[in-house]
């Protein structure tokens, strides 16, 4: 186990040097530049932002600066927002986009799997149905018209929760359910497809025969061997609901990390866009490593080999 | 039927359909009959062996026994009491299964020690130090040993899975087991431990088995009683000796003379009877006698009158029209 940990940490850390490479020539490859979309700015002053930024020495040095200070955990100054430092940005932004998402990941949770598992016990009964239509129209429908939709219904009409903001807990209802309304059908498909599966193996049979009680013999012998492709899914789910989104966070005017993975791609904001990238795919493979493991406890015939 | 025994259980007209959907767009459903209508009783510390081609219903019976399915129909009795509609789970301790298939039916997850544990702990027999002295000696029972409990079924080769899985089946302590084709599944020069152990397991713990199989050499060797099913329906019932010696219904007749010889030359005199087609479907079994379309003696009376189950001679029971004179 310790050993295939550090091979795991030694591949992280060659999976993270390739992304932020490809991040980097990718994103100075794009036309324009930070200081392109302002008015035509006198060349002694375009000169002077470029030599601030270090964007006037050769690509490859500036890889390497990038490098080193990536190393250092220093992302640097964003070029967009006067000075500000990017690690600020996402120190001050995720937050917002956190609680967001582990809010939107509970209801996931504690909506889809049930919602599957009653499909599968009803199977092709009304409750099956019913269910899996509203998880049909989950996957269908994109969450901004779920988010305009709650909006006006649940907040302007009914006046039940507030339209925007990230306040309390109350605001963030309508934003989680838009943020988990696809996943939740997903989770929900995928519970019961492997759950009908299990419920038809032999060794449920075996678990009635022992006398068990129906819950024991769904929670304890069917949902365990039911529940890899929900975990399965739920690393990269995880990595991005938490590290926002950037249309919800727009609807509900959050100030979440979502909009600068995208406003800093057309700021051409290199360093904001480096700080982001890297921040995600950190928890992109953080996930992916919890899953691994998670493996391992759900199912002891996988063993994590050196 | 005369018994001295007390009977530990009778099984009196059960019927077992099973509602199929014919397709996506179709609401007509029609009926399985997988069992229907049989009847038998199995005197305490005796093997009544169940046999008949794949598909006649024989396992649904035995599942259908334990309430593992709900009979439509029917009388189960445990022991004088009757079953059909009670909470299974006092019953559980007693009546037990062991299942067909090694490799599935034990759930992947689970240790074997956890397997064998759990039925002590949802029926309250053994907990801490005791629960576990009981998995060792059980996996010493069948021949397994106590290192064994902490790994996991995959570890296992298809015999001792199969172990686990009668260890499990003993945990509580049973008083009657189904054993439903308990070696099929199994390489042939484990069947014959597997048996040797079931039978040494019944001697010392008393216990009663309803003993379900293909293999008629198996079943003869295992049962004092042995049932033949055909199509959901019981055809032939009698002493394991006395029906392989004098085979009554013509089914049966046929399913003996199927079994090899292991001398050549006896082997080349033994006429066999060949049956002509195929078993029929069990949505829509053939009016009367259900054997009638493959039987080389089947009468006019066969496609019109169902044969009743009934005594031919003392305690050989058989349902056919040849014997109705």
């Amino acid at each position: 186990m310790f050993g295939y940990m550090i091979k795991r940490f030694a591949y992280s850390i060659f999976t993270l040097f390739v992304i932020i490479t490809i991040t980097f020539f990718l994103m100075h490859a794009i036309p324009g530049n930070v200081y392109n979309s302002e008015k035509n700015l006198p060349p002694a002053i375009v000169e002077n932002i470029r030599a601030k930024y270090g964007l006037d020495k050769p690509l490859s040095e500036q890889y390497f600066t990038m490098l080193k200070n990536t190393l250092k955990l220093d992302f640097g100054i964003s070029m967009k927002n006067r000075g500000r430092p990017v690690n600020d940005i996402i120190t001050e932004h995720f937050p917002h986009s956190a609680r967001l998402g582990i809010f939107s990941i509970t209801l996931c949770l504690f909506i889809g799997i049930p919602l599957g598992i009653l499909s599968a016990l009803k199977k092709d009964k009304w409750q099956d149905r019913l269910a899996m239509i509203i998880a049909t129209l989950g996957v269908s429908v994109p969450g901004f018209v779920v988010a305009v939709l709650t909006q006006y219904l649940l907040g302007v009409k009914l006046k039940w929760f507030p339209v925007i903001g990230d306040k309390t807990i109350y605001h963030l209802i309508l934003p989680a359910i838009a943020l988990s309304f696809l996943p939740i059908s997903f989770i929900a498909r995928l519970v019961r497809s492997s759950m009908v599966e299990v419920l038809e193996q032999d060794y449920i049979r075996t678990a009635r025969a022992k006398g068990l009680s129906e819950r024991v013999v769904i929670y304890k012998h069917a949902l365990k061997n039911s529940i890899m492709p929900v975990v399965t899914y739920l690393g990269p789910l995880i990595a991005g609901v938490l590290t926002g989104s950037f249309v919800i966070e727009s609807i509900f005017n959050i100030p979440g990390l979502g909009r600068y993975f995208v406003t800093s791609i057309s700021n051409r904001d290199y360093t904001v866009t480096m700080g982001v990238t890297i921040f995600y795919a950190v928890f992109l493979v953080l996930m992916n490593f919890a899953v691994d493991v998670l493996y391992t406890v759900l199912d002891p015939r996988i063993k994590l080999k050196n | 039927m005369s018994s001295k025994h007390i009977n530990i259980l009778e099984v009196k007209n059960l019927t077992k359909y099973f509602s199929v959907n014919k397709g996506l767009f179709s609401n007509q459903n029609s009926v399985v009959k997988a069992v229907d209508d049989v009847s038998f009783s199995i005197a305490k510390g005796e093997t009544l062996g169940l046999v008949g081609e794949s598909g006649c219903g024989k396992t649904t019976a035995g599942r259908t026994v334990l309430r593992l399915h709900e009979p439509t129909k029917g009388q189960i009795i445990f022991d004088g009491t009757d079953i059909t509609k009670v909470r299974m789970k006092p019953y559980r301790k007693k009546m037990q299964m062991i299942f067909q298939d090694p490799y599935a039916s034990l759930n992947p997850r689970m240790t074997v020690g956890d397997i064998i544990g759990e039925p002590m702990d949802i029926h309250k027999l053994a907990k801490g130090k005791e629960r576990k002295d009981r998995i060792y000696h059980l996996l010493e029972l069948v021949g397994l040993n106590k290192e064994h409990a902490n790994r996991y079924p995959h570890e296992f080769s298809g015999g001792q899975r199969q172990r686990v899985g009668i260890a499990r089946a003993l945990a509580v302590q049973p008083e009657f087991i189904v054993c439903d084709e308990p070696i099929s599944a199994l390489d042939v020069s484990i069947q014959a431990q597997i048996v040797n152990m079931l039978e040494d397991l019944q001697n010392s713990l008393g216990l009663t088995y309803l003993f379900i199989a293909h293999d008629l050499s198996m079943v003869k060797h295992i049962s004092n009683r042995v049932g033949v099913m055909y199509l959901g329906k019981l055809v032939e019932l009698a002493k394991s000796d006395e029906l392989y010696d004098k085979p009554a219904h013509p089914y049966t007749q046929a399913l003996l003379s199927a079994i090899p010889i292991a001398d050549p030359k006896a082997s080349k005199e033994k006429k066999r009877i060949i049956l002509e087609g195929d078993v029929p479907s069990p949505i829509d079994p053939p009016s009367g006698c259900r054997f009638r379309t493959r039987c080389p003696y089947a009468t006019k009376i066969c496609a019109e009158i169902e044969p009743e189950f009934k005594e031919i001679s003392p305690s050989h029971m058989c349902a056919c029209h040849l014997y109705n004179k």
